[in-house]
């Protein structure tokens, strides 16, 4: 009995275990602190929503066995100037939003097959130089939005030249997927939103890439990325299936982004998507992946599981202290800590 | 003949390939900008005083075959820790204290924290071993998480802070800014260790001068007696550049030039004695069980090295010296920013090591330094290159954030590629490291 428990133990993980313990306190502490649960709820919902997507990029990553992709910023970066391009032709609306995202996707690919051949040729440093290269996209994109010849007077500032730091959504297509099909749950102590078009958006997502890794690529990219020896002898091309799973999931992450976005009602470019990888490495660690290991659960699972403890970390640790912005250092504290605990679990014993 | 001298002259731009590109940026840049070549140099001057001890933090790692350091923003956060305390003596117990003693203090203070620290981050490194920097990364970003809890609910919150001037108005939590310079009543850092003793330029070189005649006569005494021959020609290169300086020091052309320069001796001298510190460190058995480790740890572990130890030990010394760095550094700035002055410490002293042409294995306290030169130069000039080429300021700062990552990237790339490419051909070349760790 006590093996058992101890090999669930430590399956599940001292940090995650902490979490979800966490998690426990918190949704104790707002009962008792008589925080509206059903306004919670509904932010849980739009940021499980929002945020799901850019995790879920993780997970081709993981399989195809390039580690947790910090240059997830590629693809964001791709997916900001599908929005921007979007916004430039004057698109809104439905039609607004499908371009971005056919756009984002058309960039991401071409951008994803280039990280892909680069990935290739440092294999086993993967993370390290994934992380430099998103940062250093980043960078040289800030020199693009200021200089690249957009005229749209919503995205650039009024004086001076270059696009705005935020670009506002609101007569575009802000909150479209949130507000489709959404219906409202009666409580007691209010009403719960549920932003179905968004969460709709977000599982057929998940359901695609649950597809696609059970397509046969899509087992090959797993087989290869699992144990690329075994691959090579079954006649796999882990360079190949490497080169897909970074496409599939920088192509996921410009996606994300949008979604993000239009939830967020503003494209925020220059620094803001800096550390957005990190966050959604967080997410799908918490939910139960290992550097080397994921699954759409863990996506589904994690994502739920890091928003929430975000919503309700804040109203929780603003009723406790009213002052300085514990929340925030939580969130910190939180997702680099699963971070560092999935490098010491799969590197450990080398 | 001219064949093999155009060879040679090719191979070494390429062996320096990454100085030699920003050689030519940095010329570049100050000609773009129109920068006066004076107030480049005084930027530069102070700049170097100010940085140089956060980039030779990162040698003895690199050393050791962890990596490229990105850690040392826990050393960081230690001297920040010693400095905030010493600042709320200061305003409580000590207020008359002269700046250099309360300097001394936040090295007192400072030196165990970032001893535990280096430790903690020494033991996690051994459990993601091949994963150092992306963890020292990661750590970096935890670490703020962990010190921002410090500094913003626990300063106040579980441990009570009677004076009040340096917290927020509701007493929970440090304030955003910390000035470090003097008051009437108060005495502060700011410039405790540059204002020990500050010279002109003109008159830093004649010291310079001096020094290294004082010590060409030590060393031809030392010889003597000793009957060995301890001048090298290196040394006899270095007297002849700093006869030419000491030379030019006297042009009246150049005294005018150079009026605005200053140089802060002691700063300087500290800089030399850490160099000289590492440069011993590594003669050492230590450092030589460190390369060792570096170059393989299963064949030093064969050896009866205890890999692990070696590497904890290398990371604490890293970590002490980024603390004294950022205590140099702040005590120069004169302005304590609680919690954003730690953010990109490791970002620009990596960046200015990689920017001298070192790696991720192999790195040198003269790479250190013309890295230091050239991207501080790059620094000061892009903006105003930025500002004439582009009409916009803004382009010459992103583009130096972008130099930053960008060469960071480049170099982690080569390594892994290089890395790949012998672990692809199969080269292990455990002989000549053996011969090595037997010479101990």
């Amino acid at each position: 009995m006590t093996d058992r428990l101890k090999s669930i133990y430590q399956s599940f993980g001292l940090p995650r275990l902490i979490i979800i313990l966490f998690f426990l306190a918190l949704l104790i502490a707002g009962g008792l602190l008589e925080i509206p649960v059903p306004s919670l709820i509904s932010d849980v919902l739009v940021r499980f929503g929002m945020n799901g997507i850019l995790v879920l990029a993780m997970v081709p990553g993981i399989q195809a066995g390039i580690g947790l992709n910090f240059g997830l910023s590629l693809g964001i970066v791709a997916g900001l100037l599908g929005g921007v391009i979007s916004i430039e032709s004057g698109f809104s609306g439905f039609a607004g939003l499908a371009v971005a995202i056919g756009i984002g996707i058309l960039l991401s690919i071409v951008i994803g097959i280039g990280y892909g051949l680069l990935l290739n040729s440092i294999k086993g440093s993967e993370m390290t130089v994934s992380t430099y290269v998103g940062f250093s996209a980043i960078a040289l994109m800030n020199i693009f939005w200021l200089i690249l010849p957009f005229h749209n007077p919503d995205m650039v500032w009024a004086i001076g030249k270059g696009l705005r730091a935020t670009i506002d959504l609101s007569s575009r297509y802000k909150h479209i997927l949130n507000n489709f099909m959404t219906f409202n749950i009666p409580t007691s102590a209010g009403d719960i939103v549920v932003p179905t078009g968004l969460i709709l958006f977000f599982f057929i997502s998940c359901f695609i890439v649950w597809l696609f890794l059970r397509s046969k690529s899509g087992i090959a990219m797993s087989a290869a990325g699992g144990n690329p020896k075994f691959a090579l002898a079954a006649g796999i091309d882990e360079n190949k299936t490497r080169i897909l799973g970074t496409t599939i999931s920088t192509v996921l992450s410009a996606v994300g982004i949008i979604v993000y976005a239009q939830s967020y009602g503003f494209y925020q470019i220059y620094n803001a998507p800096l550390m957005m990888s990190f966050a959604a490495a967080a997410g799908v660690l918490i939910g139960g992946a290992s550097i080397s290991r994921a699954k759409i659960s863990h996506v589904i699972i994690g994502t739920f599981l890091f928003q929430g403890l975000l919503v309700l970390g804040l109203p929780v640790a603003n009723k406790l202290l009213p002052e300085g912005n514990l929340s925030e250092v939580m969130r910190i504290i939180v997702s680099n800590g699963i971070i560092l605990y999935a490098l010491t679990k799969s590197q450990g014993d080398k | 003949m001219t064949n093999s001298t155009a060879r040679k002259i090719t191979s070494f731009l390429f062996a320096y390939k990454v100085p030699v590109l920003f050689i030519l940026l940095s010329i570049g840049g100050i000609l773009v900008s129109g920068q006066s070549l004076n107030f480049i140099l005084m930027e530069l001057a102070s700049r170097f005083g100010r940085d140089t001890l956060l980039v030779l933090a990162l040698i003895i790692p690199v050393v050791s075959g962890m990596g490229l350091n990105f850690s040392i923003v826990v050393g960081a956060m230690a001297a920040q820790i010693a400095i905030f305390f010493v600042m709320h003596l200061l305003q409580t117990v000590i207020p008359t204290c002269p700046p250099v003693l309360a300097f001394l203090l936040c090295v007192l203070i400072s030196t165990p924290i970032a001893s535990l620290f280096g430790y903690l981050a020494g033991k996690l490194f051994n459990m993601m071993k091949g994963a150092e920097m992306i963890g020292g990364l990661i750590l970096g970003y935890f670490s703020d998480g962990l010190y921002q809890l410090l500094f913003l609910f626990i300063f106040g919150g579980l441990i009570p802070i009677v004076n009040k001037t340096l917290m927020i108005a509701t007493g929970i939590g440090v304030k955003n800014t910390i000035d470090l310079s003097s008051t009437k009543k108060v005495n502060g850092l700011k410039y405790a260790i540059d204002n020990i003793w500050k010279v002109p330029l003109t008159e830093f070189l004649q010291l310079v001068f001096a020094g290294i005649v004082l010590y060409a006569i030590g060393a031809f005494l030392y010889g003597k007696i000793k009957n060995r021959k301890v001048l090298t020609a290196r040394f006899w290169i270095l007297f002849v550049i700093s006869g030419i300086l000491f030379g030019i020091s006297f042009i009246p052309a150049f005294i005018q030039f150079s009026m605005i320069i200053s140089i802060p001796v002691v700063t300087y001298l500290i800089i030399v004695v850490i160099c000289l510190f590492i440069r011993w460190f590594l003669k050492t058995r230590l450092g030589q069980n460190m390369r060792a480790v570096g170059q393989n740890k299963v064949v030093a572990n064969a050896a009866g090295i205890n890999v692990d130890k070696v590497r904890i030990i290398s990371i604490i010394i890293s970590t002490v010296m980024a603390a004294f760095g950022q205590l140099i550094y702040l005590q120069n700035i004169g302005v304590f920013t609680t919690y954003g002055a730690h953010k990109n410490v490791a970002l620009y002293s990596i960046a200015a090591l990689l920017v001298g042409g070192a790696s991720v294995h192999k790195a040198t306290i003269g790479q250190a330094i013309l890295g230091i030169v050239l991207f501080h130069i790059l620094f000061i000039v892009s903006p105003l290159a930025g500002q004439t080429l582009m009409n916009d300021a803004m382009i010459g700062e992103y583009f130096r954030v972008f130099i930053c990552y960008g060469v960071i990237a480049m170099s982690l790339a080569m390594h892994a590629w290089t890395m790949k490419n012998t672990k692809e051909k199969k080269v292990i070349e455990p002989i000549a490291i053996e011969s090595e760790v037997k010479g101990n």
